[in-house]
């Protein structure tokens, strides 16, 4: 991939360095890691169980005919259209406490991009004692309301999203929203890597 | 007794964070709370924290949606 110029040579060393793991790839995770590549993040830990199917390519960074495929597999593939030269770490699992603790023990910071509370909590609840960073989103459904969407530190935790909305009837995932969820988180591992403000 | 709740003023009769925020229907399973300079994960054990005047006390809802 073409480097970003208006990056420094230390800005841009510091990126290709990192190693972000993100837990999930579904709308905010498959779009989060887009962004981070085009960012010039080169190594990633992407860990899902799950597939492509329909109902997914109305807002994550899949395409019809990846329907059926791994999504960690056809991220992947995606990714590396963009960066063929980025290292880019499928695995095909359903994380819990122990695994995510050790999946992701090489990661700077860690991008939570589930879509199922249980498993956002079980996340940062193994993962934030530790210290390790990161980034995990809440309240991203439906419309509108873009300026709600805010970035929160709070001690090795950055939240991002509006905090209350939460998809179900009435309030869909819909790519936009969960669109900038996922660029803020991306925006924010930069800023962090970067040592930026938030 | 008055604390900062979510960057504003709110007063309280509640003694604990656990109690506090169970009256606003928080879960502390799924939600990130800082109090006292401290974070916590969540899932923690919040009924020890004494509520202090004047202190803040911010929570992070999780919700689903990814």
């Amino acid at each position: 991939m073409s480097a970003n110029t208006y990056l420094t040579p230390s800005e841009r060393a510091v990126l290709e360095a990192a190693r972000v793991g993100i837990a999930g790839a579904g709308g905010l995770g498959s779009n989060c890691a887009m962004h981070l590549v085009r960012a010039g993040v080169r190594h990633l830990t992407v860990v899902d169980f799950d597939v492509v199917n329909e109902s997914n390519l109305n807002r994550q960074f899949f395409f019809r005919d990846q329907l059926g495929l791994k999504k960690v597999e056809a991220l992947k593939a995606n990714l590396l259209r963009i960066d063929p030269g980025a290292d880019i770490r499928s695995v095909d699992l359903r994380l819990d406490a122990a695994s995510a603790r050790e999946t992701f023990a090489d990661c700077d910071i860690v991008v939570e991009a589930f879509d199922v509370v249980e498993a956002k909590a079980m996340l940062v609840a193994a993962l934030a004692p530790s210290g390790k960073r990161i980034v995990t989103a809440s309240g991203l459904a439906g419309w509108g309301r873009s300026n709600a969407m805010q970035v929160r530190r709070m001690g090795n935790i950055v939240a991002v999203g509006d905090g209350e909305t939460a998809v179900g009837e009435g309030a869909a995932p819909a790519s936009p929203r969960v669109g900038i969820a996922a660029a803020m988180q991306a925006n924010s591992v930069v800023a962090m890597l970067l040592g930026e403000e938030l | 007794m008055n604390i900062v709740y979510q960057g504003e003023a709110v007063e309280t009769t509640t003694k604990t964070v656990a109690e506090f925020l169970s009256a606003r229907g928080v879960n502390p399973a799924k939600a990130i709370v800082e109090y006292g300079g401290e974070v916590y994960a969540p899932g923690s054990d919040l009924q020890a924290l004494i509520l202090a005047e004047g202190a803040a006390l911010d929570v992070f809802k999780l919700t689903a949606g990814g």
